[in-house]
């Protein structure tokens, strides 16, 4: 059961997958392009000095494509479901439903989560070819904040996809915001911070069931 | 029971964002900037005077409190407006006895501040170890930046490689001096806009202070021979033709010391009540005298003392905050806590969190009241809705919000 509900979400979302993991590679090309261009232009120690003294963000170009791939892989997802009602056909499945839609969840959150690996560690590469471990933890450190914030938004986006009523959508959807944002303010967390923030990313994951049981029920 | 906790983690959800965007948003509105008065001490009257920077007349005000304007401020303050009043042809010849000389005052004037949120900040550990005897007068920036962790390494920026010999060299040079690595802290003046260079700071794991800087390539290491048992939190570095001292020491329970050129012996600085967390350390120096002052949000306490740091005159203020105004006393009753992920003394995202007291719970009463009638109108049992109710208790408004918001699903559960 499991596989095949993996092969027909596959189906779904292997070309915006595709399109996302593309999208990632043109933007860590042109940063390590950028790199490439500071090193030679400001001169290696000036470079250095830049970003050791002065903090200069040269990847900050990365920094809303893990947001971006989270909601387009939940609208991608769940939109036609809930369009076509083809949800309802699915949720009538002898499948227990909240387990249905984990299940679902699963497949967006391991592509998410693939690209994710794929994007720290490529920014790993280019980054350590022209800085030391210090820098890339300068780098690293903001970037696992705005991955938490992708994930995030995939899974409060589905969840204000799954809520049926427009109104109540409505009204989930800033709240949602307002909660991704953090990943994006926060400017170097203090580790408890940091803790928490992984925690409220992977636990908003909880906020589906409820949508969910709206859907299922037809509450309006 | 996965529905009700899915429910409850929405609920804390909104709570949450609430609780952070709402105070945020109302202070945006509200908040206003009071400044913190600007305190001199005049060398000619040996007296304070002090300006309130939110009215925008320039007013000067001594302790008897007669009013000084810019002009008296000007001739009242010579050594800090010595260029104002050489082009205005009123530069005294002497003060206190003593002759004065554009390039003696020069030497001696020294401003200096430190803020709370450049010590609580994370840097990243790389600095530059300037040549300091080169024998130019323009100093240069290295190709290599050092780390000191289990040795002192230089790192080249040109093939981001370790430079192994230079690495070794300096490493040596302080194991013979018994350096405890890995390094604590380290503080320096990583600029080239200086006028010579005085190298590094670096407290080892021990606790010993070292004096590190790089002399024709050659490494110079002394042990300063601070006590092992002050709790050193922060170091300001910076070199000033004077030498009268290296930069500032200043320690966890709020000591602050300068680090002087007689042999790194340690001056203390009479201070009182320094919390090195919410205070700005503002340090002035002239030929006469030495200005601090420890700036926090609503109090000041600026200390003068003469060359021998002996205290000449204190000065004390309290003003009202943005707590005490309307703003601050509605918010107090509105908001039963305000939580930010962000502080003004601190360069770190953290939960600031802060608590309005006795008056935040009148209205938390209040809503909870309200929740049970919401509660009763929605048909749910008090004794399913539990937590909706502890929620509003709680946190208030903001819980109230959330529940107001977020449907039950008691009644829909068959």
């Amino acid at each position: 059961m499991y596989s095949a509900l993996l092969y027909k979400e596959w189906l779904k979302l292997r070309t915006t997958f595709v399109g996302l993991v593309l999208l990632s590679m043109l933007v860590l090309a042109y940063i390590a392009l950028n790199l490439a261009y500071y090193n030679e232009f400001m001169t290696p120690k000036g470079f250095w000095g830049n970003v050791i003294f002065l903090g200069f963000r040269f990847f900050v170009e990365i920094k809303y494509i893990p947001l971006i791939a989270g909601v387009v892989l939940a609208l991608v997802q769940f939109v036609p479901e809930m369009n076509l009602s083809r949800l309802k056909l699915t949720l009538h499945l002898p499948v227990e439903e909240n387990k249905l839609l984990f299940q679902m969840m699963s497949i967006g959150f391991i592509l998410l989560v693939s690209l994710y690996v794929m994007i720290t560690l490529i920014m790993w590469i280019i980054v350590g070819i022209y800085f030391p471990s210090e820098i890339i933890n300068f780098v690293l450190n903001p970037l696992l904040l705005w991955l938490l914030g992708g994930l995030s938004s995939y899974f409060l986006i589905s969840a204000v996809i799954l809520e049926p009523v427009w109104s109540r959508r409505l009204v989930m959807l800033p709240f949602a915001l307002g909660f991704i944002n953090f990943f994006f303010t926060s400017e170097d967390p203090t580790t408890g911070l940091l803790i928490f923030l992984i925690l409220a990313a992977v636990f908003t994951a909880l906020l589906i069931p409820f949508s969910g049981y709206h859907f299922k029920r037809g509450i309006k | 029971m996965l529905v009700k906790t899915s429910r409850i983690f929405f609920l804390l959800l909104v709570t949450f964002v609430t609780s952070i965007y709402l105070p945020k948003y109302y202070w945006m509105k509200f908040e206003k900037n009071i400044r913190a008065p600007q305190i001199y001490f005049s060398p000619v009257t040996k007296d304070f005077l002090i300006r309130d920077p939110n009215i925008t007349e320039i007013i000067y005000t001594d302790s008897p409190g007669h009013k000084y304007n810019r002009d008296d401020f000007e001739n009242l303050m010579p050594l800090l407006n010595y260029r104002q009043l050489v082009v205005d042809n009123k530069f005294p010849d002497s003060l206190n006895g003593e002759k004065l000389e554009i390039d003696k005052i020069r030497l001696n004037n020294i401003m200096m501040r430190i803020y709370p949120g450049e010590i609580d900040a994370t840097l990243i550990q790389l600095n530059p170890m300037l040549e300091s005897k080169s024998g130019k007068i323009r100093l240069e920036m290295p190709d290599d930046f050092f780390r000191i962790t289990k040795r002192m390494e230089f790192i080249n920026c040109n093939s981001n490689k370790i430079e192994e010999d230079k690495s070794q060299l300096f490493t040596t040079a302080l194991l013979e001096k018994q350096f405890a690595f890995p390094a604590k802290l380290i503080g320096g003046n990583p600029t080239t806009k200086k006028a010579f260079d005085e190298g590094y700071f670096v407290l080892d794991s021990k606790n010993q202070l070292f004096h590190i800087k790089m002399q024709k390539g050659k490494p110079f290491c002394v042990n300063t021979n601070i006590p092992s048992n002050l709790d050193v939190a922060y170091l300001k570095i910076m070199e000033m033709p004077l030498r009268e001292f290296y930069g500032f020491l200043l320690t966890t329970s709020g000591e602050a010391f300068l680090i002087s050129y007689d042999r790194y012996k340690l001056i203390k600085l009479p201070l009182e009540g320094f919390n090195i967390k919410e205070k700005t350390f503002a340090f002035f120096g002239d030929q006469f005298f030495r200005t601090i002052s420890l700036i926090g949000k609503c109090n000041v306490r600026t200390v003068v003392t003469d060359r021998n740091y002996n205290i000449v005159k204190v000065y004390e203020n309290k003003w009202e905050g943005n707590k005490e105004l309307s703003a601050g006393v509605l918010a107090a009753y509105l908001f039963p806590f305000t939580l930010s992920f962000t502080d003004l003394n601190s360069s770190l995202s953290n939960f600031y969190f802060e608590t309005s007291g006795i008056h935040g719970i009148i209205l938390s009463v209040l809503l909870s009241v309200i929740t049970v009638l919401l509660l009763k109108k929605r048909s749910i049992k008090l004794s399913d809705a539990w937590f909706d109710l502890v929620l509003v208790l709680v946190t208030g408004i903001f819980g109230f919000i959330a529940v107001s918001f977020v449907k039950n699903v008691e009644n829909n559960l068959e």
